[in-house]
């Protein structure tokens, strides 16, 4: 009970002081991240050039995702490279104990119509996943956030039908290490495309172009609907960053999974 | 007083109080999770940290997303920042992956995640051997 009582305490404290501290800044007029009640030239510049009907523009109506694919694309490659080095250090560590026989990872089976719901959910989770990721470059979202949407369908899968069942129906642990290579790949050579193709045609290329930029290259990748023009080559991107997101993490549901088997199961490595 | 200038900084400073706290968790928690937990608070607070540049006080402010093609005059927030914590957020996600796995690989072959626990069973078994190399 005491100690319930320090956590208390010291949660006022915590309280108190922000709240003082505060109340000095505030006293004396200083805030510690200026107050914008304008946008910088720079950010403006920004906002009109990822999206405007002219030349010189990346046609994508999320401006996040423009900044993400075309301003900061080598950014976004090696970002994604990190999280494929994570999962496959974490995979490596484990990597010769996938050997399951079970069910379901507690022991359980669940009734029949509990499997068949989270298969059907399954295909909804896979639509409405493709959809986000399709849709980066015109409303929030992203291949990254649709990735990790249909990779939270995939557990609960796993919860209820066992691993034994995905890796026999849908996704063995080699195949989505495959597939999560092959989406990083993907990036990697659709940056290069704008280099090749000037290489070829005998004009300037950028790796990671996005759009024409009239003076110097003439790679241009877009789809049109009723006359306004979209940029393709991020919603590329977005395909590929999906792919190699939802691989990943279903690696990583493997290597956790099985973990947990082990801990049930009471082995010591 | 200014009212508003208050409440920004009572945010901001909690902000960084969590920060703060996120940092003593990290260094002073033996556990291994809470440290995991700790640096994951460490994380995310810096991340709404620089969010919070790219704040803007107009009541006209938007997210950054064109509705329509067409409309060209609407006032948007700073996207820069939220695309620099996108990146964050995936190289932390990273790290915590790779720290739990780790860590779950060391319970496995310690029993223990307490770190002064564990630093004790090796310099136990690091006496042994030495006694029995004495012995030979």
């Amino acid at each position: 009970m005491s100690r319930h009582y320090g956590i208390l305490l010291s949660l006022a404290i915590i309280v108190s002081m922000v709240l003082l501290a505060s109340l000095v800044l505030t006293a004396n007029d200083i805030s510690i991240i200026p107050l914008q009640l304008g946008l910088s030239e720079l950010a403006s510049r920004i906002v009109r050039y990822s999206y405007c009907n002219c030349i010189n523009s990346s046609l994508s109506l999320a401006i996040v995702n423009a900044i993400l694919w075309d301003f900061r694309g080598i950014d976004t490659f090696f970002e994604t490279t990190v999280l494929f080095i994570a999962v496959i250090g974490g995979w490596i560590v484990y990597k010769n104990v996938f050997e399951f026989n079970r069910t379901s990872i507690s022991g359980k089976t669940y009734s029949l119509i509990v499997e068949t719901i989270t298969k059907l959910s399954l295909v909804i989770a896979f639509i409405v996943s493709l959809a986000l990721a399709l849709n980066g470059h015109l409303s929030p979202g992203g291949g990254f956030q649709g990735g990790v949407l249909f990779s939270t369908a995939i557990i609960v899968l796993i919860v209820v039908n066992g691993l034994e069942w995905l890796r026999r129906n849908l996704l063995p642990p080699y195949r989505a290490l495959s597939l999560r290579t092959i989406g990083l790949l993907g990036i990697f050579s659709l940056a290069f495309l704008p280099l090749l193709s000037g290489l070829i045609h005998g004009y300037v290329g950028f790796v990671f172009q996005n759009q024409a930029k009239p003076p110097l290259s003439f790679f241009n990748l877009y789809y049109e609907v009723g006359g306004v023009r979209y940029s393709l080559i991020i919603l590329l991107y977005n395909l590929f960053e999906y792919i190699a997101v939802t691989a990943a993490f279903t690696l990583v549901f493997y290597t956790i999974a099985t973990i947990v088997f082990r801990e049930e199961q009471g082995v010591r490595g | 007083m200014d009212i508003q200038l208050f409440l920004w900084n009572v945010f901001t400073v909690s902000i960084i109080a969590s920060v703060i706290i996120g940092v003593l968790g990290v260094v002073f928690k033996p556990n291994a999770v809470k440290k995991i937990i700790a640096l994951t608070i460490m994380n995310d607070s810096i991340c709404i940290l620089i969010v919070a540049v790219g704040y803007l006080h107009s009541s006209k402010a938007r997210p950054p997303v064109y509705e329509t093609p067409q409309a060209s005059s609407m006032v948007f927030v700073d996207p820069l920042p939220q695309a620099l914590v996108v990146t964050a957020i995936v190289i932390g996600l990273a790290l915590t992956l790779f720290l739990s796995i780790t860590v779950l690989r060391l319970y496995e072959h310690l029993g223990t995640l307490n770190f002064h626990r564990a630093l004790r069973l090796e310099e136990e078994a690091r006496e042994v051997e030495l006694e029995e190399a004495g012995e030979d």
